[in-house]
């Protein structure tokens, strides 16, 4: 049985009138005690009605919106399990939380995959550049998401997962939409170096995942269809190297394990640039 | 009850506990800031679109964006000022969307919280709702009226003049304590009321629906 204390300091709460240290506590019990937080819902709407402020909304319609926000905290279990990760202990902490800046490197993994992956190909497709430039291009995509945590990983996999079965599952009209994209077409026609290149970071330790493993086991039976999966993953490969049209582009970098204190983040020019 | 010995928690304060609780992925706590302004949005977004239907879908839109970017909120303003904002422009997006031209009064920015001063809520009402509106005012009058002349004087000098306790307890010459139980009692008394009625409108909808 509640106290009736509590409903009249909930009152005061409405009122702005209660003393910061029972308003925590009562915000406290007001979180797991329906009754508290409809009683004072319903006090709000009688000010609401008094002021003549008061509107009909569909009784079901905060029951609406958290509805709608759990759907998608659904569809996107990775927010959902860092919201989770959050401590209970300050507010603040969330801003702080590394898992923010990762999960904002494999969002912006995801869009620079679709950038990349889909959209830049069919444009520098129409613009005469060649199936290898295109992989290097996607390369970049992929490698954005080198930094990322495991969080971000699945996301990154989600996506990829997507991808794979768009491409196992011809017999479904809408997969097989998205398996014929032209983009595809001209990755999975990749140059034999573009090829080279995917398997060695196939085979690299940074990349010793279940799934690149299975790329290599993939890379050893079929060779030939290596390009279609490998421009896909998004490896911990070395920084990606976006190269601009033209040799002498001074905005073409690449970044080398042998870069300034061996760090592969540090930018510099490339060999046949300098 | 015993007096409030500390600094009292303003409404805006209260807002900001419950945004706080919220970012750290308590449902209830957001939950209830719905519940707090789902009239006052819904009524906001009424002023663009003439469609009810439309109005609680911008809304809600408006509430699950502001849950979204909660992290973002830096209690620069209120939470109800930023919640207007978004709505606002949920409410752009959605005519933008439908080509359909905006109502230049209510892009402004100003009176943000003079919400009640302006609003044209009656036009956009369904029949149904009209005669729900009209009956839940009597029935609020009607438990008004009931109430001890001492309890409506102090709920309605809260509820409609704004005073604080403090304020109300120097016009009523009664000890601020005195204030903050009879505006309880108020408000109890009243529910008591109104519960049925709300309790039958959601019957009610769900019938015509």
């Amino acid at each position: 049985m509640k106290s009736r204390s509590h409903f009249e300091d909930l009152s005061a709460l409405l009122d702005g009138e209660l003393d910061h240290e029972r308003a925590r506590f009562l915000l406290r019990r007001i979180g797991h005690d329906q009754a508290l937080a409809d009683t004072l819902v319903r006090w709000q709407q009688q000010g609401d009605v008094l002021r003549g402020e008061h509107v009909n909304v569909s009784p079901d319609f905060a029951e609406r919106v958290a509805a709608r926000i759990a759907a998608e905290d659904a569809t996107a279990p990775m927010q959902s399990a860092e919201r989770q990760m959050m401590p209970m202990t300050s507010a603040g902490a969330l801003r702080k939380r590394p898992w923010r800046g990762f999960a904002a490197g494999a969002l912006l993994a995801s869009c620079a995959y679709v950038v990349f992956g889909w959209i830049w190909p069919q444009q520098q497709s129409a613009s005469g550049v060649t199936a290898s430039e295109q992989v290097a291009q996607h390369e970049s995509a992929a490698a954005l998401a080198a930094p990322a945590t495991p969080p971000a990983m699945q996301l990154s996999k989600v996506i990829l997962a997507e991808a794979k079965d768009a491409e196992t599952r011809d017999a479904e009209p809408a997969v097989a939409r998205v398996a014929q994209r032209p983009a595809r077409s001209r990755i999975a026609s990749a140059t034999s170096d573009a090829q080279a290149a995917a398997r060695a970071r196939a085979a690299s330790p940074l990349t010793d995942t279940p799934a690149s493993a299975q790329q290599v086991a993939a890379v050893q039976e079929n060779p030939g269809q290596l390009p279609r999966l490998m421009v896909d993953e998004p490896t911990s490969s070395q920084w990606p190297q976006p190269r601009l049209p033209g040799n002498g582009n001074p905005f073409n970098v690449s970044h080398r394990p042998d870069s300034i204190g061996n760090d592969p983040f540090r930018p510099h020019l490339s060999v046949d640039e300098r | 009850m015993a007096e409030p010995t500390s600094t009292p928690i303003s409404t805006t304060l209260l807002d900001d506990e419950l945004v706080k609780r919220a970012r750290r992925g308590d449902v209830r706590a957001f939950d209830i800031l719905v519940r707090r302004y789902q009239h006052r949005i819904v009524a906001l977004a009424a002023r663009h679109v003439r469609d009810w239907a439309q109005a609680e879908d911008i809304a809600q839109e408006a509430f699950v964006r502001a849950y979204r970017a909660l992290e973002s909120f830096r209690g620069e303003s209120s939470f109800y000022t930023w919640l207007y904002r978004i709505t606002v422009n949920v409410a752009k997006n959605h005519l933008q969307a439908q080509k359909r031209k905006v109502p230049l009064a209510d892009m402004s920015d100003d009176g943000l919280e003079a919400l009640s001063e302006d609003l044209a809520l009656q036009s956009a009402d369904t029949p149904e709702q009209a005669l729900v509106r009209q009956q839940t005012g009597e029935a609020l009058l009607a438990a008004l009226a009931t109430l001890p002349g001492e309890l409506r004087q102090a709920l309605l000098l809260r509820e409609l003049e704004g005073l604080d306790y403090q304020q109300i307890a120097e016009r009523l010459n009664c000890p601020v304590g005195t204030v903050r139980s009879r505006i309880f009692r108020a408000r109890e008394n009243i529910d008591e009321k109104l519960r049925p009625l709300l309790d039958g409108r959601a019957t009610t909808r769900a019938r015509v629906r």
